[in-house]
């Protein structure tokens, strides 16, 4: 087949059944989901996945000078692999395969390395933003295309998981984060997560976090207002709501160590000696920063559903 | 002497695959060995194990699968011990066997082989490295996001750098080098610690905008302005920002400082973003400050951007 200059083969998209064989000529093939071009001179095919496997086109190819095409179809592979002995079948349905699983794999890889660096200038630029003002989308893929090139529609992928995760919220044109302080956690405990290759120290045992949980409801149920962000706990109120948090169990000094030695949680009186810690009846009052802990709970509850979401994909 | 019809195709010698039956045990491949060949499992059941202790199973073959395609047509290694778990039928395909039999295919079809097998290699390869382009643009970007008022270290800046976008150290090395000679960033030395500090953010922000136009193949338009269009700019630079006029007003206001400037030149002050409405009457425009100190700035600023320094 011939194609004139300026002629389309076939449009992103498009499900084609044929593979075509440049002969004469030169086509150029443009993705508008990645910005990726493609030049197809003599000898280069176009639309392999086309044929082998019946998958959509994945750009736009166009004759860019007067070009000739040898069209292959179904039914000439058909015809040559009946040619060939039943072996030979195997091996072109494993090449398909793994071919499939390569760019399966490739954008997926790209989505989960792209997210630290969404992760960076989205907590740079939602810092900036005014209060309960969001960041313009083209601003958020300007900055990460520039730092990472990442794709349009990995972009919004990524924006559309952390928005399942409660992490942001798309308002029109606008992203909203809704707490910046979490994404900055997030941000690095995936560094350091990646570099020491060990559970970073933010995320807490389910403990901490049950013991926490009981910290949390023991404030909200506080009718004393915070002062500058600071909480203060009475111990006999937060016995009480641990109980229910850690399901029956009771809460001691030494459940609370972890948590005093991070600072997250401070008690009344000075804990000297790990070895003779003082009863938890014997602590008037525990006292902290409220966000901080609200902060990290978020963190805790975001980030092993990060993980998943990366890997199965978004809805 | 060649005799008979030379116009009749030659008949290539096709070797068949080699069919074995093996014990448990036995081993079907080892990573030492010189051949290469693909092994399709045609009953029983085979396993690959890795060759160091403690000899794992990374798969396990069943009827129908075969190993060894990647080994045989893009000499990519096949690094682990393959034996038979059960007693089993298997079919060799050798690489004389393999040849024979490419030999006999339409030629779109060996090439087609070779495009899938090039893509999927490339693919793989493209999964480990990095998908920058700009890797200047990049570390730019990366930086203005730094604050100007804090010297970091600059070991714990590469390392963060490339976890980021998988740049090699050296290449950001030298990249620095570049934003280090464009006075972009400043290098101090404390306790024989190299900390690095961005000298200006905006700056960064505006080197950004002129290597992304270049890469585009736009001109930069700080860069494209007239001289009346700078005048402009240095004198909406002095002016009160919280004015509003409308249209015909600022044209006047403009005129009266540059009598020969066009009333098409409002539509050009729009375009630049010098100007924006106000928010609750779209007929009020206001000076858009930040817009104008950008120009301005990147204007000063030229030879640190365009590197001519």
């Amino acid at each position: 087949m011939t194609l004139e200059e300026g002629q389309v083969l076939f449009f992103e998209g498009d499900f084609g059944k044929n593979l075509y064989v440049v002969r004469n000529g030169e086509l150029c093939g443009t993705n508008t989901r990645n910005g990726d071009t493609n030049v197809y001179g003599p000898g280069a095919l176009i639309g392999e996945l086309s044929l082998l496997k019946n998958e959509p086109c994945s750009e736009t190819v166009t004759a860019t000078e007067d070009s000739e095409l040898q069209e292959i179809t179904s039914e000439n592979l058909e015809s040559a692999l009946e040619k060939s002995p039943a072996w030979f079948k195997s091996i072109m349905q494993f090449l398909t395969g793994r071919l499939a699983i390569a760019q399966s794999n490739k954008h997926k890889s790209d989505k989960i390395k792209a997210l630290p660096s969404l992760l960076y200038i989205l907590g740079s630029l939602s810092a900036k933003a005014d209060k309960d003002g969001g960041v313009p989308f083209s601003e958020i893929f300007d900055s990460v295309h520039n730092l990472f090139n990442i794709a349009r529609d990995d972009l919004k992928e990524l924006l559309q998981l952390l928005e399942e995760l409660d992490i942001l919220k798309m308002q029109g044109a606008d992203v909203l984060v809704k707490n910046p302080s979490v994404v900055h956690l997030l941000y690095e405990s995936i560094c350091f997560r990646a570099r020491y290759k060990k559970t970073p120290p933010q995320i807490l045992s389910m403990t901490d976090q049950m013991v926490l949980s009981a910290v949390i409801k023991t404030v909200q149920q506080n009718t004393e207002p915070l002062k500058n962000g600071m909480f203060s706990v009475a111990t006999p109120d937060l016995l009480k709501n641990s109980r229910k948090a850690m399901h029956g169990a009771t809460l001691t000094t030494r459940t609370l160590l972890s948590l005093i030695d991070r600072k997250l949680l401070n008690a009344s009186v000075s804990i000297d000696s790990k070895e003779k810690l003082p009863e938890i009846s014997e602590i008037p009052f525990f006292f902290g920063d409220f966000d901080s802990i609200l902060d990290l709970m978020e963190l805790n509850r975001i980030y092993p559903l990060l993980d998943k979401g990366l890997v199965e994909g978004t809805k | 002497m060649i005799t008979g019809d030379s116009r009749q195709p030659v008949r290539q010698q096709v070797i068949p695959p080699t069919h074995q039956s093996v014990k448990a045990g036995f081993v079907v491949y080892s990573p030492g060995s010189e051949e290469r060949n693909i092994v399709i499992l045609e009953d029983g059941e085979l396993v690959a194990r890795e060759t160091t202790p403690p000899y794992s199973t990374v798969f396990t073959m069943r009827p129908g699968d075969l190993v060894g395609v990647a080994a045989l047509l893009e000499r990519e290694p096949f690094k682990y011990e393959l034996s038979a778990a059960k007693d089993s039928k298997i079919t060799l395909v050798t690489e004389d066997c393999m040849e024979s039999e490419l030999k006999r295919l339409p030629l779109w079809l060996l090439a087609l082989i070779r495009s899938i097998s090039a893509k999927t290699h490339q693919l793989k390869r493209s999964a480990v490295e990095t998908r920058v382009q700009n890797t200047l643009l990049s570390l730019a970007e990366y930086l203005s996001h730094k604050s100007e008022k804090t010297d970091f270290n600059l070991a714990e800046l590469i390392r963060e750098f490339s976890f980021l976008t998988k740049i090699p150290t050296i290449t950001v090395e030298e990249d620095l080098k570049s934003l280090l000679r464009r006075h972009l960033i400043k290098l101090s030395e404390k306790n024989k610690r190299i900390f690095c500090r961005a000298i200006d953010s905006e700056l960064l922000r505006i080197f950004t905008d002129y290597l992304r136009c270049n890469d585009n193949g736009e001109s930069f338009v700080p860069y494209k302005l007239t001289l009346e269009l700078k005048q402009i700019l240095v004198y909406l630079s002095t002016e009160d920002e919280t004015i509003s006029k409308n249209g015909p007003e600022w044209i006047q206001f403009i005129k009266q400082k540059f009598p020969n400037a066009a009333v098409t030149q409002w539509i050009n002050l729009l375009k630049l973003e010098w100007f924006s409405a106000e928010k609750n009457n779209s007929d009020l425009f206001h000076i858009n400050k930040s817009k104008v100190l950008y120009f301005l700035k990147a204007l000063r600023y030229e030879t640190n951007i365009r590197g001519v320094l």
